[in-house]
């Protein structure tokens, strides 16, 4: 029976046994489904399912919004007056203490929000009172970047005591995990946050006594905050107040508690690393420790002190029904959590039922049930060394192998450097170097030999299954470190399988990342093969193994001599295919791309091309050589050549990965780039955007790949003069960049900058200076962020303050940049320049300017050419201190060079709205001329169109543009 | 593209506007099928709103609130009689969203910091699983009008519209037992998939 038809006969069932007497149904039923007993389950299921005592269907609609109606009209009141010098905002919470608002300053002083308790005057009770006092100086006395700190207190004009606390916008712990699909080690990574924080108070002999996951609240950054010392005691509480507050009588929440809470037993350090016992527990497992849970409160205390946890990897499978888990996840969402299956308990922490079972059992079952235990002294003693037991966890070499790897970190600048390659499962890298090995070896060598490489590897990865390892993870690296080792136990007559091996393990380093253990591997392998004529080939092609590895530990030359070594082998030996050698020519091309020698890695890529297309085609191969030569056509500026090659190699990506593929998105990526250079806007945009939605369904809307995707679409929409398009885009791109959790700092920065200088340009001033002071501390900061980077923020910096009219610290700043570009023997420097030349005829070193100006402008000729961005800004600001320095001849010249300039990247007349000064400039000029004031007139209603779209026409610059249009307009 | 423009703001629906969208909108027109709904759910708010000044969550059910609307519709010849199935459909549907509006109201009051647990708040909380539950019931309902849209609908009139079953019988020319049988069915289903079953 189809699903389809099955359901059907389920339904039809379902609605027959309706017209049945209660009493004669279940019978009615069995006989109906004598024939078709599969279906008997499901209908019963389902008439059982239909009366549900608390469910909300039992009501109407109506009944559901009035008690909605009714707590909103609750939670509404008492916001009208404020308390001290706070205004509350909405109700967060009641106690029996009070009220929680969230408040803000009405007197405008901050406008931070904060949580405000206030004790509520029809309660002010002695007690009451003197607890809410204690509260107040138990907080006071911590500040600890993990639990919520207490800004101020004071009585209220209704002489209510309250006091303010951070406000913690947040989930509890456990649904912001849940709904993060956090990993084990992540929760773990959180939970010893907050052990830090109950360590923290506990030195300051202070027990928190009600630790619970909606007490851990995590912020939007993925910061976890301890809240709620509202019945926290001193250790050392006086006798006296014992009476009054009641180590015992305190509320504490049941599912919660110690045991000695519930035996009236008082509350010690160990009550708090139990609690952090159950969160664990929780955190872990997705279930309560104890089964007993569903036995309401009196079960809950039986089951507190008498039942052990049940172990974590069973509790996983628990059943619904075996368990009310109360509070997991927070209170409001028991009903969602404690029907949780064991798939979705463990698909929201990223793994299988299974997977999850295996990584429970061991350690974290150890530490749970330490932590559990019932009596106070059995457990661990201290909250840090609960957390030192979590730390060797989460620190163990284990991994799990379905960690991603993501590299993809990248600078983008206005100069479009190259990204790297992304993200690559571990398994995947091993197998498919594995697979290249067995498929080199099958080709090569007799069948035994490479039967004998199989049994290795797979004895390699048998002693890592979980039987073989006894619980212990193993991972990838520890795995080819011990083959490694193995190697030595070879003997010396089957030389040839240990060079076999070596070749294998080196490769495998090699994708691993660890390239000098690589390199070592494949020395070996190849020092044995050169020795055996047979092998010429695998000689040859360890050797230019070797080479990669050489170049990427950054031994080019070694490198190359290496790679022409092996194209030598490879030429000489008949072993070896056209591919073969066409690979070899890749390897020593990039090499020679590394090495800056041009036009030799061009040569090589040429012959590469020419090979990889001999048939049998190999389009992977071409596509990669057709890939390098178009980088190094880049590099040595050619970028028509470099536009040719990436439009190839992108037919070829696509036909070999996908579409949605990481290389496709790189080549895309490149292309739109190369494209960009020739200020073929257009074009560029629609790869960049092909780049950016790939990205997004590969990758997601904010990774960081997709959010630099989608940052170099803004640069182009910058450039090409949609420059409030790419405002936007850098805002929502940078506002998305801050919310990842964790946020990508360098990234942040990046984009930070990128978008500073974006309004910058539009005359955002007083926006921009912030962003980029920010920026500049932080890659101050920073010990290994590019040069470039801070360089372009201080000069943009610069620039800020020479518009805002600080010359002093503009001067300095532009110089800093310089030095900084000059000391990394970075030439291109004319932006720095220029900008320079402008502060100093701010500052009326008139023949300085001029120098600078004509640095900029041929530094910029030569590194971009005369159609770039740099161009056209030098040539303006060079013609700025030509006028100054009374020269308008030649400054006429510079200027209509830079509006030429600008017509050649946003075609037909060059009206980006960073050529809206040239325009007012030289119309200025040719104002003053007879025979100069039509084309006068039109430059500077241009001019003013301009400014005033982009910067507004606020801004004194646009005031300038327009009073000079009407200067001219009244001479007429 | 009739009625696209913006809706006035506070103040009485005109009745006849009504009428005219639901006409409209029966005839096909998504502009004034959103527009009509935009203007009943803003009565029944109003309407909700005007019975919880009156008696805070007591006397307030769908069939009050949905037949004073169309009782004081009708009496103006607003509402032809082939609307009427349409009409129900956008009470419905904006009983179902305003639902959702609180509770997802209720629930950003109860995030943030601070919060403690005390007898007081117990009885705030039984009534936040109310909210949890209308935003879960919300999409089970989703789901279940993939697979089974006569059955989402019957739960639609009868829970949210607040329509008998005799009622919804006669306007979709059923007996009342099959209708009853489906409601049935479909509150099994739904259980079900609140509680994390999976439907079907």
């Amino acid at each position: 029976m189809s699903s389809d038809a099955r359901w059907e006969s389920v339904k039809a069932l379902f609605r027959r046994s309706l017209e049945q007497p209660d009493a004669e149904r279940d019978a009615w039923l069995r006989r109906e489904c004598r024939e078709a007993p599969e279906l008997l389950a499901d209908v019963q299921r389902l008439l059982a399912a239909r009366h549900k005592p608390s469910s909300i269907l039992a009501d109407d609609a109506a009944q559901v919004l009035g008690s909605l109606l009714l707590e909103e009209a609750h939670a509404d009141a008492g916001l009208d007056a404020s308390i001290g010098p706070y205004q509350p905002i909405r109700v967060l919470g009641e106690g029996g203490m009070g009220r929680v608002y969230l408040a803000e300053r009405a007197d405008g002083q901050f406008s931070q929000q904060v949580a405000l308790k206030v004790i509520r005057s029809e309660l002010v009770t002695p007690e009451l009172h003197l607890r809410f006092l204690r509260e107040r100086d138990t907080l006071a006395r911590l500040t600890h970047p993990n639990i919520a700190h207490l800004h101020d207190g004071g009585i209220s004009e209704n002489g209510e005591p309250y006091f303010t606390l951070e406000f913690i916008e947040g989930e509890p712990i456990t649904r912001w995990c849940d709904a993060h699909k956090l990993d084990l080690r992540a929760r773990v990574r959180l939970l010893l946050k907050i052990c830090d924080a109950v360590q923290y108070a506990h030195r300051n002999l202070i027990v928190h006594r009600d630790l619970k996951p909606s007490n851990i609240l995590v912020t939007a950054a993925g910061e976890p905050k301890l809240l709620d010392f509202g019945i926290a005691k001193p250790m050392h509480e006086d006798p006296a107040m014992g009476g009054l507050t009641g180590t015992q009588a305190g509320p504490m929440t049941r599912e919660y508690a110690a045991p000695e809470q519930v035996l009236g037993e008082p509350a010690t350090t160990a009550t708090d690393v139990h609690a952090l016992g159950i969160i664990l527990y929780i955190l872990l497992c997705g279930r309560m420790p104890f089964r007993r849970a569903a036995l309401g409160q009196g079960g809950w205390n039986k089951a507190i002190v008498e039942e052990s946890p049940e172990p974590l990897d069973r509790a996983v499978d628990r059943t619904a029904s075996g368990s009310a888990s109360p509070e997991v996840g927070g209170k409001s969402n028991a009903n969602a959590q404690g029907s949780l299956d064991a798939n979705a308990v463990a698909a929201a922490r990223s793994t299988s039922p299974p997977a999850l079972r295996r990584m429970l059992r061991g350690d974290p079952e150890r530490i749970v049930q330490r932590a559990l235990a019932k009596s106070p002294e059995a457990r661990y003693a201290t909250a840090s060394a609960m957390a030192d037991d979590l730390r060797a966890f989460v620190d163990g070499r284990a991994i799990s192998g379905g960690t991603r790897t993501y590299q993809l970190r990248k600078f983008v600048r206005r100069h479009w450097l190259p990204l790297a390659a992304g993200a690559t499962l571990l398994a995947v890298i091993l197998a498919s170097a594995m697979g290249l090995a067995w498929q080199a070896a099958q080709i090569q060598r007799e069948a035994r030999t490479t039967a004998a490489v199989k049994d290795f590897l797979l004895e390699l990865f048998r002693s890592a299954s979980p039987s073989v390892a006894k619980g212990k993870q193993v991972s990838v690296r520890d795995l080819v470190d011990r083959g490694a080792k193995r190697l030595d136990a070879i003997p010396a007559e089957q030389e040839e399988l240990r060079a076999e091996l070596q070749n294998t393990l080196g490769t495998v380093y090699f994708y691993l990342g660890y390239n000098k253990d690589a390199l070592a591997m494949h020395t070996h392998a190849f020092e044995a093969f050169a020795s055996r004529p047979e092998d010429a080939l695998l000689a040859a092609s360890a050797e230019r193994f070797a080479a990669t590895e050489l170049a990427t530990l950054g031994d080019n030359d070694s490198a190359q001599k290496k790679a022409d070594d092996a194209i030598r082998r490879m030429r000489e030996t008949r072993q070896a295919s056209a591919h073969d050698l066409a690979r070899a020519l890749s390897t020593a091309g990039w090499i020679a791309k590394k090495r800056s020698d041009y036009a030799h890695s061009k040569q090589l890529a040429d012959e590469a091309i020419e090979l990889a297309r001999q048939p049998p085609a190999d389009p992977e191969l071409l596509y990669l050589a057709l890939s390098q030569r178009a980088a190094t056509s880049r590099l040595a500026h050619n970028d028509s050549a470099a536009v040719e090659d990436y439009t190839q190699a992108l037919a070829l990506s696509i036909q070999l990965f996908g579409q949605d593929d990481q290389d496709t998105l790189n080549t895309e990526q490149m292309l739109g780039s190369a494209l960009n250079r020739l200020a073929r806007y257009e074009q560029a945009h629609a790869h960049l955007l092909a780049a950016v939605e790939i990205s997004r369904r590969v990758f997601g809307e904010n990774l960081s790949q997709t959010l630099g995707a989608e940052e170099m679409l803004a640069l182009n929409e910058s450039e090409g003069g949609r420059c409030k398009d790419a405002a936007a885009r850098l805002k929502k791109v940078l506002a998305l960049a801050e919310a990842r959790v964790p946020a990508d700092e360098s990234q942040v920065a990046e984009i930070r900058l990128n978008y500073a200088e974006q309004i910058m340009d539009m005359g955002q001033l007083e926006e921009a200076e912030p962003l980029l002071v920010s920026t500049r501390d932080f890659l101050r900061r920073q010990s290994g962020s590019p040069v470039q980077e801070l360089a372009q923020t201080l000069s943009v910096l610069g620039h800020v303050h020479m518009l805002t009219g600080k010359l002093e610290t503009a001067e300095s700043e532009q110089r800093e940049a310089l030095a900084m570009l000059q000391a990394a023997h970075d030439s291109d420097v004319a932006m720095e320049l220029a900008r320079l030349s402008e502060v100093l005829v701010q500052r009326g070193r008139v023949d300085e300017a001029v120098a600078t100006g004509l640095q900029a402008r041929d530094s910029a000729a030569k590194i971009s050419g005369e159609n770039s961005h740099p161009a056209a800004y030098a040539h303006t600001s060079y013609a700025v201190a030509l006028l100054s320095a009374q020269q308008p001849g030649p400054a006429e010249s510079e200027l209509r060079a830079a509006l030429k300039s600008y017509a050649s990247l946003v075609p037909p007349e060059g009206l980006h709205p960073l050529s809206a000064s040239a325009r007012q400039e030289l119309g200025n000029l040719l104002a003053a001329r007879a025979d100069g004031r039509e084309e006068g007139l039109r430059l500077l209603t241009q001019a003013v169109t301009l400014c005033n779209e982009f910067l507004g026409a606020d801004d004194p610059r646009s005031g300038q543009a327009r009073e000079a249009l009407a200067k001219l307009q009244g001479v007429r | 593209m009739l009625f696209a423009g913006k809706l006035p703001a506070g103040g009485m629906v005109d009745s006849v506007e009504i009428t005219e969208l639901l006409n409209a909108a029966n005839a096909g027109d998504a502009a004034a099928q959103e527009a009509a709904y935009a203007l009943v759910y803003d009565e029944l708010k109003r309407c909700a709103q005007r019975q919880r000044r009156l008696a805070p969550g007591s006397s307030l059910t769908p069939t009050v609130l949905v037949h004073e609307l169309f009782l004081r519709l009708s009496k103006q010849r607003a509402i032809k009689v082939n609307n009427r199935a349409h009409f129900f459909a956008l009470s419905a549907r904006a009983m179902r969203q305003i639902i959702v509006d609180h509770a997802r109201h209720r629930q950003r009051l109860k995030r943030g910091g601070g919060v403690e647990t005390t007898d007081i708040d117990h009885a705030l909380e039984l009534s936040g699983r109310n909210a949890e539950q209308a935003l879960e019931l919300d999409s089970a309902l989703t789901r279940l009008a993939k697979n089974e849209p006569d059955l989402a609908q019957i739960v639609e009139w009868h829970f949210f519209a607040g329509l008998s079953f005799s009622a919804i019988g006669a306007e979709l020319g059923r007996h009342e037992r099959t209708v009853f049988h489906d409601w049935e069915l479909a509150r099994a289903m739904l259980h079900e998939s609140m509680s994390g079953a999976p439907l079907a």
